[in-house]
């Protein structure tokens, strides 16, 4: 009895913990979301010539938190046609996946909340098991507008898995390692082991110093065009313009979420928003330094020592996701869309087999050095 | 009442079915119902589609979800009570349609050539400068079919422009009733020639910013060119017209080849689809021969303004609008004309039939957009189902205007 | 360019007088023939491929009706070449009331109530939950007067020969598609008729207003 009850106690420490950090993440990505879809109106009115909100609140700032009460207020309504127990479970599969994508995510020195050895693996994995929600979602509406935009999305999506794990292996080859915590130290100050510009060794190591010249897409250049890849890819991924068949206004209404309102539509509205902040962390802490800082040691002038530390580590990860966010923000509203043939025409005939070239790149690489 | 889903939905027949039935379908086939509320046809029009996945196998519209029967309305009003009915036809070149029955009416009437020019020189002011407004919608919505969202608001942004123009002169933004059998309804408010002027200096950079935002865009052009090809044959044999005619090569404009008011007087070119992207007659030169035809209006309207400033039609303080405008419109009996116009969307004519009283006997107005569409299913089979709405988008229909 | 009066005497050479029964000049612009109604087709086919002619173009085709007293419908087509660039217009009239023939496409929709009667197409009840019935589908056969079709021939006239089906009520011989294009596939009546008398009610809602 007793020895149960310590065993009790000593799981709950770590459960709470764990749920704690949950908890943060979570409500993170909701005020994100906020912000970000904010940020998306504002931003495409800038693009668009024209003032965006303006009325709820100072500059329009509480629209969005209009829009989420408007959400949360609706009456739930479940199509009479639906399947009803997948239709329902949809949106927080989908959901979910993004949101333990985050679980591996370090934020900075020793903010990693699971720092798993095969981190990498883990994110991909669970990035693609998004699309079992998209078509849950579809297959439930029981619409075919719905159908046309689940079946869509998940060619796309396991499309374009194969170039942005490509793209990503290129990295792993490099860093000879699967965790993700150890991938982002390789690439500032306190990497062990010399680190040449530009990776060529006549070169002077640049370990010390720090900043934007260790990061990865420097140290070696052709994980620029990896990046690149990876990028493109990765906006398929999240379904965003000009990748947004599945959802395509024009053609499918509103694609895989036509049947959907109030909070079950917030959760997908949450998820692809989560979704875009992911795949953009993903890229920094793979391509840009994760959370070390781009300013380098410049002789005395130690910037990148007094730019490193846990909160600068958030600071410097958050600012490159949002970068990355603004860039998806930037594309969408510039862009038209693709078509579903081109659309695969360019995945497996035109960043495939660049992406396999990169990895070949990385291999030779990697032995060599 | 019953509950059960499918007691529900068989308690409701449709009153327009489907023509293809389950039954005759292959085991890949479905019937998607595009429509009437969808973002992308342009108002309530119907398209049933048959699609095997992605590839449409056939498409059948079904018109007359904004039928408001025209035909009949004309035949229980006199001539000039029309004209407001005649503005919601096409209710996005309203300025061109009003134009359209007044000169039919005139001819009918025998008074064409009684005009006086600033008149006439107004007319067509106003009839150009509602084609570019009417271009721009079309451009702009085009490009929202193709996923652009940014063109349609910086089309519509200058579209406002010139509707803020119109409502100047007529009161009305949209349905606008100011050009009359005989006359117009005011002449135009004093500073209107230079304002107008003003918009054209402003315009002409706008028009090469959109070229380089939306016309040659990689994707777009991916999108667009070599889908929906409209061979030349085809497209006169289904009675085409407008931009539609133009895109697949042929030069042919009733401004130029069957002249009313006083364009023989001006200057413009006849853009036709050259093919220089895609080939003549795809969705791609359609929205050119669109392009394009927006500076040419643009060229219209300087000349116009010089004649109505300086040359012929200036302004002059006996210049009476409505002095033609006859108190009662009474057409000799057994009359009848058949009048054609070029509006934005193509030929549109108005065949009127007169029993020599106050209301026309029969009106039949042959709208460009009913014509146009009617082809959509003989260019879109084997299209995929996203290049089905930019095809629909190239036709640039007004439901209003097919529907009547 | 071909003058209305070459035109015609190519037609009576070829068809004989009986081809063209009236040249209608005087107030008619374009100038109108009024042609045989069993001739339509081959007159119409004549027109199109006759290099001279060579009227490519069907610009509009229009149903009239004449109204009870004079009997009488007439299909107007204006014809175009874009070639010649030369317009005519050509007038079939039939009769309205002899020689009709039957069309089975008209739809007619009745309510039937729980009790298996039909309800009269009246005002819906009051309560938004009352019971309308189920509604029963069934082609009927109508009779309208004739013409031949010219679809075949210029494919504008398709459309638009549904249309002179939807709203005057003439029927086109060997349409492949005739069925009503503009008003629902149930409406009563051809509204363009000069005698048609608008319904009270349509599927329980009331039209007059």
């Amino acid at each position: 009895m007793g020895s149960g009850m310590e065993f009790f106690i000593a799981l709950l420490g770590p459960v709470l913990g764990v749920m704690f950090v949950a908890l943060l993440v979570a409500s993170f990505i909701a005020l994100y979301t906020l912000a970000a879809v904010y940020a998306e109106r504002k931003v495409s009115a800038f693009i668009q010539d024209r003032v965006g909100p303006l009325e709820t609140g100072p500059r329009g700032l509480l629209q969005t938190v209009a829009d989420i009460l408007k959400l949360l207020l609706k009456e739930d309504i479940v199509p009479r046609m639906a399947d009803k127990p997948l239709w329902v479970v949809a949106p927080f599969v989908v959901f979910s996946a993004v949101f333990v994508g985050y679980a591996v995510m370090p934020f900075g020195p020793e903010l990693v909340a699971a720092n798993l050895n095969v981190g990498v693996l883990f994110i991909t994995a669970f990035a693609a098991f998004e699309v079992a929600g998209l078509l849950l979602a579809g297959w439930g509406s029981n619409n075919k507008y719905a159908l046309y935009g689940a079946v869509r999305s998940v060619a796309q999506v396991i499309s374009y898995e194969i170039p942005a794990g490509l793209a990503v292996l290129s990295v792993v080859l490099l860093a000879g390692t699967l965790n993700l915590q150890e991938i982002v130290l390789q690439q500032g100050i306190g990497a062990s082991g010399p680190r040449h510009l530009f990776g060529l060794p006549f070169l002077p190591d640049v370990s010390a110093l720090g900043g934007l010249f260790t990061w990865n897409v420097l140290a070696y250049p052709h994980l620029l065009i990896a990046f690149a890849i990876y990028f493109i890819a990765s906006l398929a991924e999240v379904n965003r313009a000009p990748f947004d068949i599945p959802e395509a206004e024009s053609e499918l209404v509103a694609g895989y979420h036509t049947e959907y309102g109030g909070i079950k539509f917030a959760f997908f509205y949450l998820a692809e928003y989560g979704g875009m902040l992911l795949v953009g962390l993903i890229g920094a802490v793979l391509f840009l330094g994760g959370w070390h800082s781009p300013l380098p040691n410049l002789g005395p002038v130690r910037l990148a020592d007094w730019t490193t530390g846990p909160i600068w580590g958030i600071f410097w990860l958050l600012l490159k996701g949002f970068a990355a966010v603004f860039v998806h923000m930037w594309a969408r509203w510039t862009l038209p869309r693709l078509r579903v043939d081109q659309l695969m025409y360019l995945c497996w005939k035109v960043l495939t087999p660049f992406a396999v070239a990169m990895v070949v790149v990385s291999a030779f690489w990697a032995s060599w050095r | 009442m019953s509950t059960s889903p499918a007691a529900g939905a068989a308690r409701w027949a449709a009153s327009d079915p489907n023509r293809v039935r389950l039954k005759d379908l292959r085991t890949e086939e479905m019937v998607l119902n595009m429509g009437p509320q969808h973002p992308s046809t342009h108002g309530v029009l119907r398209l049933e589609v048959v699609t095997d996945g992605e590839i449409v196998i056939d498409v059948i519209p079904h018109l007359g979800y904004l039928h408001r029967c025209f035909e009949k309305h004309a035949e229980s009003l006199t001539y000039p009570q029309v004209i407001p009915y005649v503005d919601r036809m096409d209710y996005l070149a309203a300025m061109n349609n009003e134009l359209a029955w007044a000169v039919a009416v005139e001819r009918l009437l025998g008074i064409e050539e009684d005009i006086h020019p600033r008149v006439q020189y107004i007319r067509v002011l106003m009839a150009e400068l509602n084609r570019i407004a009417s271009h721009l919608v079309s451009i702009g919505t085009f490009g929202q079919d193709a996923g652009a969202v940014t063109p349609f608001l910086w089309c519509f942004r200058d579209r406002e422009h010139i509707l803020n123009l119109f409502e100047w002169a007529s009161g009305a933004r949209l349905l606008y009733n100011y050009i009359w059998i005989g006359g117009l309804m005011h002449d135009l408010p004093v500073g209107f020639e230079e304002r107008c002027r003003e918009f054209v200096q402003y315009f002409r950079p706008r028009v090469r910013e959109l070229n380089d935002l939306l016309t040659y865009n990689t994707i777009f052009v991916e999108r667009t060119a070599n889908v929906g090809v409209l061979p030349l044959e085809v497209a006169i044999n289904y009675g085409c017209s407008g931009p539609m005619l133009r895109g697949s090569g042929l030069r042919w404009d009733l401004r130029r080849d069957d002249p009313y008011l006083v364009y023989p007087d001006l200057e413009f070119d006849v853009c036709v689809g050259r093919g220089e992207v895609g080939t003549p007659g795809d969705c791609w030169n359609r929205y050119k021969v669109r392009a394009e035809e927006i500076e040419q209006s643009l060229r219209i309207i300087e000349q116009c303004l010089d004649q109505l400033q300086r040359g012929v039609a200036r302004r002059t303080a006996d210049f009476d609008p409505q002095k033609l405008c006859p108190p009662r419109v009474v057409p000799p009996r057994g009359a009848e004309v058949y009048a054609r116009f070029e509006n934005p969307r193509g030929e549109l004519g108005f065949y009127i039939l007169s029993d020599g009283t106050e209301k026309p006997f029969r009106v039949k107005a042959r709208s460009p957009s009913f014509s146009n569409l009617s082809v959509l299913p003989e260019i879109s089979r084997g299209a995929m189902l996203a290049d089905l709405i930019v095809i629909l988008g190239s036709v640039d229909i007004v439901l209003g205007e097919v529907d009547r | 360019m071909a003058t209305v009066y070459e035109i015609r005497d190519w037609i009576v050479e070829r068809f004989g007088p009986e081809g063209v029964r009236e040249l209608q000049l005087e107030r008619v612009i374009p100038p109108a023939l009024v042609i045989d109604p069993a001739r339509l087709r081959e007159i119409c086919r004549f027109l199109r491929d006759d290099p001279r002619l060579y009227f490519d173009q069907l610009m509009c085709l229009s149903g009239v009706d004449y109204g009870p007293e004079r009997d009488q419908v007439a299909v107007v087509y204006h014809l175009h070449s874009t070639v010649h660039d030369h317009q005519i217009a050509l007038k079939v009239i039939v009769s309205r009331s002899e020689n009709l023939e039957p069309v089975v496409n008209k739809l007619e929709y009745t309510r039937i109530g729980p009790d298996g009667e039909p309800i009269p197409n009246a005002e819906p009840p009051e309560a938004p939950e009352a019971d309308f019935g189920e509604e029963r589908v069934e082609y009927v056969t109508e009779y309208l007067p004739a013409v031949d079709t010219v679809s075949d021939i210029w494919r504008t006239a398709e459309w638009h020969e549904r249309e002179a089906y939807d709203l005057v009520g003439i029927a086109f011989r060997g349409h492949p598609d005739l069925r009503r294009i503009l008003t629902c596939d149930d409406w009563p009546g051809h509204p363009l008729r000069k005698d048609y008398v608008w319904p009270e009610y349509y599927h329980g809602i009331r039209v007059a207003y």
